[in-house]
């Protein structure tokens, strides 16, 4: 791949490389959960419920020093083009399995122990990138339920279609790219928790998409804090004013 | 402990022991008569990619349907008739109790109710879709979920599949007919589509009973602590299309106080439906 | 004075960093943690500035009972020895016979053979009662103190009669106020007798058009916890006028 002078690549829904879907966070969408969010993402629409922490059953799996966290990923029936049957299939059991070891990584498990943490994702619409959507909002479900947390987790995907390096890979660019490559980061302490690799990708081009995949990450952050700051914000009946800063 | 409280978190037990102090006195946590319903709000193609989709809100109840459309082969007794499978899921987001996993008896019973105040509704016209009789139907795909749980899931969720059915686009049957060679090789997603139209507006009205006292849309807690429930499906037509007794017992005169309700809050709703502009009737 | 609210008011998110002087004194309300060598929030809230340290007020918080908390729960079993109260804990309470026997002035060994315990507290009977331990497994261990400021001896044992809110804990900080100036206005200017447990259960008895003056206030509260001015909007509802430095009350100390 040549960095010297060529045409912008527009891909088939007509964005840039470096351009996410249209996108939006709403925290504390559900009334009896003790954490909820949504996200959309492009067609995406995922909400997340958060029960917890609460005594874990049967009483001699519990952990004596830490909390257990159960996460499951779902898709409803009708989000995907072709009507998927409600039974778990594997790649469900896979994904709620890669999504709750990330989360493991922010949740500070040894405030409770004991205790359990549930965690449910519900994909109601799908198009590409569902796990890294659905982390994101399962981190800001966590922080609406009070949980304590290390730093937020925060998920995008990047992937090579038609040769080129992308962010943010839609369902038709998976479907018929070369390579996909979700991941997930705690955005302040800079780690990375989930990362996975589909596809074929040279060390350069993985270089090239994992910063790509970062920099929509950290989009994504911002839109995370917006939707947490605006539960407070809307309590407040007073604006925060931009810039102030106790540092 | 106790049954009612199993499972059930401390605010919920409270509100159960508030509500049964309210409804002793005859006056509802929400300020609601015994015969209101709660505020119904629905939102349709919610889920783009479905057919057809809604979002209804009944009070703190969420439930979200998708209806999809796919060929099939037809059952061996009905040759030339479409069919219909309605599947819904009480989410493990919708309460703490609800789980994850395969649907308990409630949640089986819960879309099984639905299915027949659907399917014997005569809302689907099952021969109309019949493509070639004996070899090609269309499979009508209601599939639902329950995001949270605040009672009367069932009053919700039959709304949610009128509401989805009622708006829903479908593939062409006619260019299915014509091109059944090229269309079984495609997503039926990709077939021109027609808007899919509803012969019948099935309305069902879920009726508690506690200590005596009879009042319509139950929240969970009234559920929770109601002696009986009862839902009656009614038609357009007025007639009776599916009744499921849930819990409890009624007396003989109570059935009939019950179904008369029922139907007068179905016509309501009805109207509601035809003022949100989702039915014409 | 709202202009100084402002800049004082820094909303925070988990994982952000935070400088200045920490309380780490209130181990149970501490939303930092220290990785390396910074100190990071871990939780969504509001900092304040309380005289030269910082503060984390949560939107949020996971209910940890404590030693001392007044709690009001509702019996949900029987054990051998007492009964099991919920206090919308993580854990379920104990309260046991013998405790109960001691409150009511009875000087008699339990007998579980002679002793009903239904008879005393039915499943589903509101109980006040204070947190006296945590043990081992984490089960909060209730008594009935016999002499303690602040708790009214009617506010202990079974509860009969009463309305019930349930809010979230982390707003019973701002339901009582700085200094339990909040709850002191609400309740001198109720008729009926209002009673709040730590553990977010608030009880009040009296009229039902009273009660819904009392729920039309404490969710004003609660929808605008961290706005100044706050309490002088509760006392316009309570029909109150109210000086300059209640008005300014921008505190949401824990009783």
């Amino acid at each position: 791949m040549n960095n010297g002078e060529r045409e912008e690549f527009i891909r088939v829904d007509g964005r840039k490389p470096d351009e996410l879907r249209k996108y939006s966070i709403r925290a504390g969408i559900l009334k009896n959960a003790d954490g909820s969010a949504e996200i959309k993402l492009g067609k995406n629409w995922i909400v997340v419920g958060v029960y917890g922490p609460k005594e874990h059953f049967p009483k001699f799996e519990a952990l004596q020093d830490r909390a257990i966290i159960n996460c499951r990923y779902h898709m409803a029936p009708y989000s995907t083009t072709e009507r998927k049957s409600p039974k778990p299939s594997r790649r469900e059991i896979e994904l709620s399995k890669v999504i709750r070891t990330a989360l493991e990584q922010a949740v500070i498990l040894e405030k409770f122990p004991e205790m359990s943490i549930d965690i449910f994702i519900e994909v109601l619409q799908a198009e590409g990138s569902t796990r890294v959507a659905s982390i994101t909002a399962a981190s800001v479900a966590l922080a609406e339920a009070g949980i304590p947390l290390r730093d937020m987790i925060v998920g995008c995907s990047a992937g090579k279609v038609n040769g080129q390096i992308v962010v943010d890979v839609g369902e038709a660019e998976d479907k018929d790219g070369e390579a996909d490559l979700p991941i997930a980061v705690m955005p302040n302490l800079k780690r990375v928790v989930l990362l996975q690799m589909d596809g074929k990708l040279t060390h350069e081009e993985f270089k090239r998409a994992f910063e790509i995949a970062l920099k929509g990450a950290y989009e994504l952050y911002e839109e995370q804090k917006k939707a947490l700051k605006k539960l407070i914000e809307e309590m407040s009946l007073v604006q925060e004013q931009e810039g102030d800063e106790d540092e | 402990m106790s049954k009612e409280f199993k499972g059930k978190t401390l605010a919920e037990i409270l509100r159960i022991e508030q509500t049964r102090n309210y409804l002793m006195k005859g006056i509802r946590e929400d300020g609601r008569s015994m015969w209101d319903y709660r505020e119904i709000k629905i939102e349709v193609g919610t889920v783009e990619k479905a057919f057809g989709s809604s979002t209804v809100y009944l009070g703190d109840t969420v439930v979200v349907t998708g209806v999809n459309f796919e060929l099939g082969t037809p059952f061996q007794d009905s040759p030339d008739s479409a069919i219909l499978l309605v599947e819904g899921e009480i989410l493990p987001t919708a309460s703490f109790e609800a789980e994850a996993g395969p649907p308990d008896e409630y949640e089986i019973e819960m879309s099984r109710v639905v299915d027949r105040s659907l399917r014997e509704s005569g809302i689907i016209d099952f021969k109309k879709y019949a493509i070639i009789p004996g070899e090609t139907v269309l499979k009508i795909f209601i599939d639902f979920n329950i995001l949270n749980d605040d009672g009367n899931i069932i009053d919700a969720a039959v709304l949610g599949a009128v509401s989805a059915l009622a708006t829903a686009d479908m593939p062409d049957i006619n260019y299915i007919r014509d091109n059944i060679d090229e269309v079984s090789n495609i997503n039926i997603k990709e077939v021109p589509r027609t808007k899919f139209s509803i012969e019948e507006i099935p309305i069902a009205n879920t009726i508690a009973l506690y200590n005596g006292k009879m009042f319509v849309d139950p929240t969970a807690p009234e559920e929770e602590i109601a002696n009986s429930l009862i839902t009656f499906t009614h038609l357009a037509t007025g007639e009776i299309c599916s009744i499921q007794l849930l819990k409890g017992s009624l007396s003989y005169e109570e059935v009939f106080t019950a179904l008369d309700k029922a139907y007068e809050k179905s016509v309501e709703i009805r109207d509601k439906l035809s003022e949100m502009g989702i039915i014409k009737l | 004075m709202e202009e100084e609210d402002k800049r004082k008011m820094r909303i925070v998110t988990p994982g952000e960093k935070i400088s200045g002087r920490i309380n780490l004194r209130r181990t149970d309300n501490n939303f930092f943690i220290k990785i390396g060598n910074s100190m990071i929030a871990t939780n969504l809230g509001v900092l304040k500035k309380t005289g030269s340290s910082l503060d984390l007020i949560p939107y949020k918080s996971v209910y940890t009972p404590r030693r001392d908390d007044y709690v009001i729960g509702v019996v949900i079993g029987y054990a051998a020895n007492g009964w099991i109260v919920d206090i919308g804990a993580s854990t379920k309470a104990f309260l046991s016979a013998q405790e109960l026997i001691r409150w009511e002035g009875d000087a008699q060994r339990f007998d579980p053979k002679k002793y009903e315990l239904s008879e005393h507290f039915k499943i589903g009977d509101l109980v006040g009662a204070v947190i006296i331990d945590i043990n081992a497994q984490s089960h909060p261990i209730l008594s009935l103190p016999s002499e303690k400021q602040g708790i009214n001896k009617k506010h202990l044992g079974k509860l009969n009669g009463y309305f019930i809110i349930k809010v979230h804990t982390t707003k019973i900080p701002r339901i009582i106020g700085r200094k339990g100036s909040m709850i002191k206005m609400i309740k001198e200017n109720m008729r009926g007798d209002v009673i709040v447990g730590q553990n977010g259960v608030i009880l009040y008895k009296g009229n039902y058009e009273d009660f819904l003056l009392l729920k039309k206030i404490i969710k004003t509260i609660i929808s605008n916890t961290f706005a100044p001015g706050l309490t002088g909007k509760i006392a316009q509802m309570l029909g109150v006028t109210v000086t300059e430095e209640v008005n300014n009350n921008r505190g949401v100390e824990h009783e």
